[in-house]
């Protein structure tokens, strides 16, 4: 049975395909339409996963839609109270459950059976069915989805069982994107940079924010609601938000000061604490070892350690997709279960999901321009301890080799890499490749078998979305946080076997198999897709060299009116989502 | 909440309600009565201030002037003059300028406009300050804004050249979105076309918008000129525009709304009967069989007029070719569907009509550019294309507008040669080209504008060259060199950049692409395929259905990209080049609407590769594409759908209930979808 997993309409539209329950191939949306965190029907996605995995339209069986319609059409008609439903402007003609299935119909052009399934089971189904553990605890933190924002739950055999959840407005997930918007950044975007800002305060207003939200015992919590607005397009608090923390909102384009930097320390440590007393409950209420995780706050790396370390699970799985593109795999995971009352048990180890392309075309087109690169097919030795060698002498290189990542984070197939050992690395990556803020961190990749030399984990981090203290954090400057820590990738040998040479072959000539890996995009754009997109970002991100497959080229070879013809030919199109509020509709 | 279960119970069973399309419409129709409501008790007048576009009036000793705007730097756009301050006008007789993109002079640089012109014309009559106030793309909004503001310029004669834009959708109507359903009118607009539609079908929808969003702005534009006249007391000189109704041919991608079964077959039995009348040369045949089709689809396509055109422009009846072509330019109007800008006939009679009321001078385009060989039609070179006129169109316009100034009978202005100069007009032809071939008119119109433009200015051959290299480029097409050669140009850089940023070509490009190699081949014997040949893998496969935009296929109506292709005429193309012929094998996974019994034919060129039995279903077929069958360069894939589409009365009630909700509606009829083709050759290389 062929199921196609779709998830759309919010943010982070995605598509993902299951063959008989195998996860043959799973893409995001913006990467396509070049609109970072497209909502829209992933039409290009799913026409790209099933070209990937050799299937046409014909071919498939069920469409999966990761939530339901008439339970978030609920939730929105309680949103327009009083006044139901609501007629502000940018609700009008937004509540109609019956849009996914129409525009499956109209835009993915599929007639055939649509399945949907709650938002937050295909959260937890997303975790579990690729967490290859025969039963697990299952936990799920969002934003929203219909009325759930955080549920428990349990796996197995039989499939997933939801049996508690925290319904809207206490929402962790809200609670966290507030405090972004309150810190002058964007929602549903720039949570990660309250993450990352956060080490470099104190956390001395966690009692301010802690009257914020009450967390009571067993599963719920709940949110002073007296300091939200989750109703109005422009933003997510009310002025008794500034009363309570004591400081007023900060501008856009305002310096970060240590108040900033105190409250994001504070609202990540309150969110450890709610998330430890959480997951405490959860084990209690299954007695499962094993912990399966998703939704939008699994992407917080610094949460996921906490519970990793501290938490009463002994194996923690997190889905590389944990946000809402990933509910696209859970979606399709959980009908091809029902549909056929089996499962492929099997850990996934490998992020990328993506379609991979051809070099024949850039190459030909770079021989038209007549820009020179090197060519290392069938020498992969060459090219990993070539490209190793020009890092090891301080070069950024954009790393493209295979099938894209699917997810948000780069893992080696679309990356930028850099030397973990320089102390100017970051600020050079932040302000002239990137053009980012100062005080975001690097994430390092670093062989697997290695990853014990280097930091203090016992665990795989193949998707990044853990971290671990930095052994010695004057040897790796780079992609060492403030507070010793890294977001590390640890990479198989087994999985990723040209990233994993690249590794070594860095490890060889600097004893540190280890690289600064960020994703390969530039600020407010999505991570690339094609090696044309991955050109363009040779040009754009100022780096100084490119691997595209098996091909080498440097920037200094390029000619210099590209960097001008390439904004005016393909300028970074806006985000697809608003950056304000969350968006309920 | 989370303790309030009834009311969370009751409020999911409501929705349980409300979740199918009627529930989407029931709460549309309750937010739009909620939001009328609201809105009408927050309603304010239009605020009036001291700015015209890009600039600000200031009063100076010679009278009233116009100085740019440093605070919006937005404003500094080509779409307006590119003057910076206009003194006042002194002992001048002031002359503003009002209009749309045709009295702008699009694409002509700011060398040559309307504007320039009339101005050389009325230096030899007078003292006279011609203002160019025109803006490209100006829609009704723009027009009112300077209306309502010019007789603070106190002007002596305000010349309006302005109606091309007004029977475009306002943006709100072509793809969902804030511009109408902020309103609380623009709802109601919504509404209207929507009941209207849902009562009289498609030519039920046109007739609405006709009155509900072409004449009023209109009306209320020529209201704001007599309340000017009024105000400052300059005399009204209304242009009316013309089409260029012979030079035009329907885009292929629309041929009809919707029909029942039988008579779509009808229609295009009759089309094709009409068809090979005019290939038999028994032109007299066809207006009855044009009647016949325009009965059957209530005057919503556009082709039966066209084919009347041409069967009376060879029978040498103007009048009958005049309305023929007419018909045929004014019938996708208000169907919601993509069209060039056109005044249609609504509007050039309410612009007479106005003029005649109010005792305006009238200067009248469908007199002033007739052709000599048949007096009824516009001569086409007056024309760049559509609407926008040539040198020697803007030269007789404006001399026919000199004499309405200067009060002198029609005729006295002897009008200008035009550009004096073949270099530019040779680029102006070549442009013109390539803006014909963008938007799908037939390779024949395209293919004359280029050779034009090389007999005329054999300078733009490397422009051309370049143009078509950057066609042909390998992806990213930004990094052939030819693309760096035109980046320092600024005339031909946003077009250039256009083509560049395209990842695959639409068909429209192609017919560009080929034009171009046909008419440079014949210089070029020795040019070297784009590429070496040595890195030609063993098998090539070309993507047919590679969409030319990131968000996938644009329709020729609003509706949202699809990333798969919809038929919504019944010819599909999809092109391709090869360096050399090769055997292949065409993949195509497709289905139809009806499955019917009747096939799909599928050809590459002339060549019949075979057939796509009817599927309603997705279904998947491989078809072999001999090597004769190919040509070095650009080839074509045709599909040529069976005349069957959906049922419209399903349609109907569909986009009716889109409509009222702020969705675009699909008005076309669907004749095949093609979800995948591929062409696999067996060896070199194509695109």
């Amino acid at each position: 049975m062929i199921v196609v997993g779709v998830s759309a309409l919010y943010h982070d539209a995605a598509c993902a395909v299951l063959v008989d329950g195998e996860l043959v191939a799973a893409a995001q949306e913006e990467r396509f339409t070049r609109r970072r965190y497209e909502p829209a029907m992933p039409a290009q996605a799913m026409r790209a996963c099933l070209r990937q995995g050799g299937l046409t339209i014909a071919d498939v069986d069920r469409i999966a839609y990761y939530e339901s319609p008439a339970a978030r059409l609920s939730r929105q008609l309680w949103q327009g109270l009083p006044d139901l439903p609501s007629a502000a402007p940018h609700w009008f003609g937004r509540l109609d459950a019956d849009r996914p299935y129409r525009e499956i119909r109209e835009l993915l052009g599929y007639d055939g059976p649509v399945m949907s399934v709650t938002h937050h089971e295909a959260h937890a189904a997303s975790a579990f069915y690729c967490s290859g553990f025969a039963e697990s605890a299952l936990l799920t933190a969002d934003a929203v989805g219909e009325w759930t924002t955080t549920s428990y739950g349990r796996g197995g055999p039989e499939g997933i069982e939801l049996f508690e959840e925290v319904s809207f407005p206490h929402s962790l997930g809200l609670l966290y994107s507030a405090v972004t918007s309150y810190l002058g950044f964007d929602v549903n975007s720039d949570e990660y940079k309250v993450m990352g800002l956060a080490p470099y305060g104190r956390p001395t207003l966690v009692g301010r924010v802690e009257t914020l939200v009450e967390n009571l015992a067993g599963g719920q919590f709940r949110l002073d609601q007296s300091c939200f607005d989750f109703s109005t397009p422009d933003r997510m608090y009310r002025d008794a938000l500034a009363q309570r923390i004591g400081a007023p909102p900060r501008a856009r384009d305002e310096p970060v000061t240590q108040f900033h930097r105190d409250l994001a320390r504070s609202v990540q440590h309150v969110l450890e604490e709610i998330l430890l007393d959480k997951v405490r409950y959860l084990s209690r209420q299954t007695g499962s070892d094993n912990l399966s995780y998703a939704g939008g706050v699994a992407l917080n790396c610094v949460a996921n350690a906490r519970i990793r370390r501290d938490g009463p699970f002994t194996a923690h799985f997190i889905q590389p997709a944990a946000g809402d593109a990933g509910g696209a795999i859970g979606a399709a995971a959980i009908v091809h279960h029902r549909e056929t009352g089996t499962y492929t048990r099997r850990r996934l180890s490998d992020a990328r999901l993506g379609p991979a392309y051809d070099t024949g075309e850039l190459q030909r087109a770079l021989d038209l321009a007549g820009v020179p690169y090197l060519s290392y097919r069938g020498r992969e030795g060459d090219l990993v301890a070539d490209v190793a060698a020009m890092i090891a002498a301080g070069k950024v290189v954009g790393w493209y080799q295979g099938r894209m990542e699917f997810g948000p984070r780069a893992l080696g197939a679309r990356s930028i890499l850099a030397d973990p050992r320089g102390r100017d690395t970051r600020d050079h990556l932040n302000a002239l490749v990137k053009q980012r803020e100062a005080f975001r961190p690097f994430a390092p990749a670093v062989a697997a078998e290695r990853a014990r030399d280097f930091f203090d984990l016992d665990v795989a981090s193949p998707f990044m979305l853990d971290v671990a203290q930095v052994r010695d954090p004057d040897a790796l400057p780079a992609v060492t946080h403030v507070d010793g820590s890294a977001r590390l990738q640890t990479v198989d040998a087994a999985v990723n076997r040209r990233f994993h040479a690249l590794l070594t072959a860095f490890g060889a000539l600097t004893g540190y198999p280890i690289l600064l890996n960020t994703s390969f995009n530039l600020r407010g754009e999505p991570i690339v897709c094609t090696p044309a997109d991955a050109l363009a970002g040779l040009v754009r991100c100022r780096l100084d060299a490119l691997a595209v497959e098996d091909i080498v080229l440097r920037r200094a070879d390029l000619p210099p009116d590209w960097h001008d013809i390439v904004d005016d030919v393909a300028p970074v199109r806006p985000g697809g989502i608003p950056t304000d509020v969350y968006s309920f509709v | 909440m989370t303790g309030d279960r009834r009311l969370r119970a009751a409020l999911e069973q409501l929705a349980q309600l409300l979740a199918d399309s009627r529930g989407t419409v029931v709460l549309t129709d309750l937010q739009h009565a909620a939001r009328r409501r609201d809105d009408a008790r927050h309603l304010a007048p239009t605020a009036s201030d001291d700015t015209i576009g890009p600039w600000r009036i200031a009063p100076s000793p010679d009278g009233v002037a116009l100085l740019r705007r440093p605070d919006q730097p937005d404003l500094a756009h080509a779409d307006w003059s590119p003057v910076t301050d206009i003194p006042g006008a002194g002992a001048a007789r002031r002359v503003v300028l009002l209009g749309e993109s045709a009295a702008r002079g699009w694409p002509h640089g700011p060398g040559f406009t309307p504007a320039g012109v009339l101005a050389g014309q009325l230096a030899r009559a007078g003292d006279y300050q011609c203002v160019d106030l025109s803006k490209t793309g100006a829609d009704g909004h723009d027009l009112c804004h300077v209306a309502e503001r010019v007789a603070a310029l106190q002007p002596d004669v305000i010349v309006s050249f302005a109606g091309n834009n007004w029977a475009l959708p306002p943006p709100g109507l072509t793809a969902a979105g804030p511009a109408t359903t902020e309103r609380p009118d623009g709802l109601d607009l919504h509404h209207e076309l929507a009941d209207a539609l849902a009562a009289g079908g498609y030519p039920g929808l046109r007739r609405a918008f006709q009155s509900a969003v072409v004449l009023p702005p209109a009306r209320r534009y020529l209201d704001l000129l007599a309340a000017a006249r009024q105000n400052c007391g300059a005399e009204i000189i209304i242009v009316v525009p013309e089409f260029n109704l012979r030079g035009w041919t329907p885009p292929a991608d629309i041929e009809t709304t919707a029909l029942p079964a039988s008579a779509l077959r009808q229609w295009y039995a009759l089309r094709a009967e009409a068809q090979h009348a005019l290939t038999d040369n028994r032109p007299q045949e066809v207006p009855a069989l044009a009647r016949r089709m325009a009965q059957l689809d209530g005057g919503c396509s556009p082709i039966p007029g066209h084919l009347l055109g041409l069967a009376a422009t060879r029978l040498g009846d103007g009048a009958l070719a005049r309305q023929g072509f007419e018909q045929s330019r004014d019938a996708v109007c208000g169907l919601l569907v993509r069209y060039t800008p056109r005044a249609v006939r609504a509007v050039q009679d309410l612009l007479v009509s106005y003029a005649d009321a109010h005792g305006w001078p009238c200067v009248d385009l469908r007199k002033v550019l007739a052709a000599a060989d048949l007096p009824d039609l516009p001569d086409e070179s007056n024309f760049h294309d559509y609407c926008h006129l040539s040198d020697t169109g803007i030269e007789r316009a404006m001399a026919a507008v000199t004499d309405a100034i200067c009060r002198r009978p029609p005729g006295s202005t002897r009008p200008g040669a035009g550009l004096p100069d073949p270099e530019p007009r040779g680029f102006v032809l070549a442009r013109a080209a390539a803006h014909l071939a963008y938007q799908g008119q037939p390779a024949d119109a395209v293919r004359a504008r280029l050779a034009a433009a090389l007999r005329l200015a054999p300078s733009v051959r490397p422009l051309l060259a370049d143009t078509r290299d950057v066609l042909a480029a390998p992806k990213p097409a930004w990094t052939h060199p030819a693309v760096t050669r035109l980046a320092g140009d600024a005339q031909v850089w946003p077009f250039i950049a256009a083509l560049a940023a395209q990842p695959a070509l639409s068909p429209e490009l192609w017919t560009l692409r080929s034009c171009l190699d046909d008419l440079l081949a014949d210089d070029e014997p020795e040019r070297a395929p784009a590429s070496d040949a040595g890195r030609h893998p063993a098998r090539q496969e070309i993507d047919l259905v590679a969409a030319p935009h990131p968000d996938g296929h644009p329709l020729p109506n609003w509706a949202a990209p699809r990333a798969h292709h919809h038929a919504t005429a019944r010819r599909s193309v999809f092109g391709f080049a090869v360096d050399a012929p090769v055997d292949g094998i065409l993949s195509i996974a497709y289905r139809m609407p009806t499955g019917s019994g009747s096939t799909a034919e599928v050809y590459c060129g002339p060549t019949r590769l075979g057939d796509l039995p009817p599927s309603p279903v997705w279904a998947s077929t491989r078809l072999a594409v001999p090597t004769d069958a190919l040509r070095p360069g650009v080839n074509w894939i045709t599909v040529i759908w069976p005349p069957e589409c959906r049922d419209p009365t399903g349609q109907v009630e569909r986009d009716a209930e889109a409509l009222g909700c702020g969705r675009p509606a699909y008005v076309l009829p669907l004749f095949g979808e093609v979800h995948e083709a591929r062409l696999l050759l067996s060896a070199g290389r194509g695109q």
